[in-house]
């Protein structure tokens, strides 16, 4: 089956194409050389569009328990926004946390065809996997949360040899079939079981006498040496603290030259200065991170409205639960391995310190100069629900569309946003897409996918020019998933299942002695019950695994 | 406004002196990492959801010094996959109703006991794979049951297909009791029937 797609205009960045008119061919679900004398089978007429690859959404939290409990503790949330069954597509509902279907469709609708979860409890990953397998459409993956996990700790705070570091690691990425590693609130989830209410950089764990910077270069070392494209994805100590963004600026110092992804800065960029005390620190932020090249962003763009915060970060979670609207936070621990809490939120303009973070996560996309080190999320729903993202775009492209979103928020928050007024950048149409497609896609080491090179996957997006950016963002005309078309008119035709993409990184099998030992000793499940086969996603799910290259383990 | 004659000093709730009540809340106090337990289907009173909220306010009170959680048992018979499954594909929890093509969620609407009493329905359709004791009421309107064979039933319903035991008949997944870990379930090849999930979508590609 051969397909052509033609007179579109390619903003494909990694392959260094920039609005050229280019016809696109795409033969059994990948792109290949022009075949200028073939009769395609279906030939699609794209004269003026903008075409680029399907988009990547890098850090959504789409899968796993507390993204359940979320669900399950907003039903006024969902009752807002039913969603009827079609003959192609199921019913569902919910605005926030939409249900596992509607996640699906909505992402397609808007032109992604991936999503990864950044957030996995190894304990819970036959959850998040079976959420991520009833979310149509997307390709996925989800990164493994380690840091505040016993074991690691135990190994960390007895000096264990590196290299079972190492093998730990690794097996966690096969057992819990991940992509990434992530660290959240290093050692802090777990300090807080023993009720320390805070962890700084440099502090220790009262049990375990081991400090977020031990734990942070530890991680970062171990997954550079097993050869893993995505390095840490870090999620910091003090989590929406005023003044952390000194803490944020001594992480960043502190990964010594190793590669680290920090992730929703503009909750972690906050200053104390003005009558408020509380501040940006974007500028600083961006400023360091951009003579660190070793290290890589991504926003967490808060957006004004109703969503719901869910995060990993007991600790941080359990601090902020005061201000949850409604009134029902949620907090969990979980033995042996991490925590959660989950606490609604509503962002409000005329709020000072939502106007604040508003302003923090804009400040930081103009700032920073590098798109290739930078992803565009709102940490969906920690910021905002997915959907907000053409409204971010615009944000972005339209400076005059910025100035009147500006007028509205909080007077002292404007006051304090003459450095935002002064940006006049406007993100062009290449840097969207590398924010969007290409920087991911090469960050999180997804071959075949973020570009529109020959080989690539047929993951195709195809959108008006349209000079309101945020109505051409949000409704592309076309987009093609695996060659095939799904959406139409931001509407879905045809409904599809995406792949899991996964790491395998070599390690030591011994390890598994050492660890059936704690499992059977600690844990509540046994380890060969913790491990997920590739059947449970293939044949369970009906799904598809994609192994993605590592480099080869050094030493 | 009816006067009530006030019991003042009290010295017992609940047939518990205030003494023994004072002991234990200090003892929550000094501990240095507590758990509640409660069954909710232990909890036998009117509105127990009372007590559970009792509870789950005392846990949220001791945190405010030390550390403390609360855990429900329970989950028998494949409940908390089914809560947890319906949620993330309607969005709600148990009781949701699709008559009108959107998930429609309303715990005291769409009970099916009370249905059944107040006769509504036309059908009753009973998924029952896991123990045997879990039958279906009585009921006036045809009842279709997928069950395991030796289903305890109290009167022969309308259609009986006898299914599989996920985890004896055939694969699956259960979500346990914590709502943190789900188990594989291997099929151990008891018996050659079809899982609950075949039969359903055989009887909707039918319809």
């Amino acid at each position: 089956m051969l397909i052509k797609l033609t007179g579109g205009r390619v903003y494909d960045p990694a392959n260094r194409v920039s609005g050229e008119v280019r016809d696109l061919y795409v033969e059994d679900g990948k792109i290949v050389a022009p075949k200028p004398d073939a009769r395609p089978d279906a030939t699609y007429d794209i004269k003026g569009r903008v075409v680029m690859a399907g988009a990547i959404d890098p850090h959504t939290h789409i899968g796993g328990g507390k993204m359940n409990i979320a669900r399950m503790l907003l039903p006024e949330d969902h009752k807002g926004d039913p969603v009827t069954c079609t003959e192609l597509t199921r019913a569902g509902s919910g605005h926030s946390v939409p249900s596992t279907h509607i996640t699906g469709y909505r992402y397609a609708e808007m032109g992604y065809t991936a999503c990864f979860e950044p957030a996995m409890l190894p304990a819970n990953a036959r959850q998040a996997h079976m959420e991520m397998g009833d979310t149509p459409m997307v390709d996925k993956g989800a990164f493994a949360m380690l840091g505040s996990d016993d074991y690691f700790l135990r190994q960390l705070a007895a000096k264990k040899d590196f290299e079972a570091i190492k093998d730990y690691v690794a097996w966690t990425l096969h057992a819990t079939q991940a992509i990434a590693i992530k660290v959240v609130n290093p050692g802090g989830i777990s300090a807080f079981k023993f009720n320390q209410r805070k962890l700084d950089l440099d502090e220790e764990h009262v049990y375990y006498h081991v400090t977020p910077r031990q734990i942070i270069l530890t991680l970062a070392r171990a997954i550079e040496e097993l050869g893993v494209t995505h390095p840490l994805h870090i999620h910091g100590c003090n989590l929406g603290v005023p003044g952390n963004i000194e803490t944020t600026l001594a992480t960043v110092k502190a990964a010594e030259g190793l590669r680290v992804h920090m992730t929703h800065t503009q909750f972690m960029s906050y200053g104390t200065e003005g009558d408020r005390k509380f501040s940006s620190g974007a500028a600083r932020l961006t400023e360091l991170v951009s003579k660190t090249p070793n290290v890589s962003i991504d926003v967490g763009q808060v957006l004004f409205g109703q969503t719901c915060t869910a995060s990993g970060d007991s600790m941080r979670q359990y601090a902020i639960s005061k201000s949850a609207h409604p009134k029902k936070p949620v907090t969990m621990d979980i033995e042996c391995d991490a925590g959660c809490g989950v606490v609604p939120m509503r962002y409000r303009d005329k709020s000072f310190v939502n106007a604040m973070q508003w302003v923090i996560g804009l400040e930081t996309f103009l700032l920073f100069d590098d798109p290739w080190r930078m992803f565009l999320t709102t940490d969906h729903p920690n910021g905002a629900p997915f959907y907000f993202y053409p409204h971010l775009i615009r944000l972005l492209m339209d400076k005059s569309f910025r100035d009147d979103m500006l007028q509205k928020i909080n007077p002292d928050a404007q006051g304090q946003a003459e450095l935002l007024k002064s940006l006049t950048r406007e993100y062009t149409l290449d840097e969207i897409a590398i924010l969007t497609r290409a920087g991911p896609a090469r960050s999180l080491g997804l071959k075949d996918l973020g570009h529109l090179g020959v080989g690539a996957a047929g993951d195709i997006t195809v959108y008006r020019d349209d000079p309101n950016r945020e109505a051409m963002f949000a409704t592309p005309e076309l987009v093609f998933k695996n060659g095939e078309l799904v959406v139409k008119n931001g509407k879905v035709v045809k409904v599809v299942q995406g792949a899991t993409h996964v790491v395998r990184p070599e390690y030591d099998k011994a390890i598994e002695k050492p660890l059936n030992d704690y499992f059977d000793r600690y844990s509540t499940v046994r380890m060969e019950n913790f491990k997920l086969a590739d059947e449970e996603i293939i044949d369970g799910d009906n799904g598809a695994i994609i192994v993605q290259p590592t480099g080869a383990r050094r030493p | 406004m009816k006067r009530r004659a006030i019991w003042w000093p009290c010295l017992k709730r609940g047939g518990v002196s205030l003494a023994e009540i004072d002991a234990l809340a200090e003892r929550c106090r000094q501990a240095k990492y507590g758990v509640v337990v409660w069954a909710p289907a232990a909890l036998k009173s009117a509105h127990a959801e009372l007590a559970i909220e009792q509870f789950t306010g005392l846990v949220k009170d001791l945190n405010q010094e030390t550390r403390f959680a609360g855990l429900a048992l329970g989950g028998g018979e494949g409940a908390t996959t089914a809560a947890a499954v319906c949620t993330w594909i309607s969005g709600y929890p148990l009781r949701v109703s699709y008559a009108c093509g959107a998930p429609d969620y309303d715990p005291y609407r769409w009970d099916i006991g009370r249905m059944l009493k107040d006769g509504e329905g036309d059908v009753l359709v009973w998924t029952a794979s896991i123990s045997p004791s879990l039958g279906p009421p009585p009921t006036k309107i045809p009842a279709i049951v997928l069950g395991t064979p030796g289903l305890a039933l109290q009167k022969p319903p309308a259609v009986l297909i006898p299914v599989g035991t996920p985890g004896l008949d055939h694969a699956g997944r259960l979500v346990r009791v914590d709502t943190v870990v789900t188990l594989p379930l291997k099929d151990l090849g008891r018996a050659e029937l079809p899982s609950t999930a075949e039969m359903l979508s055989a009887i909707q590609a039918a319809i």
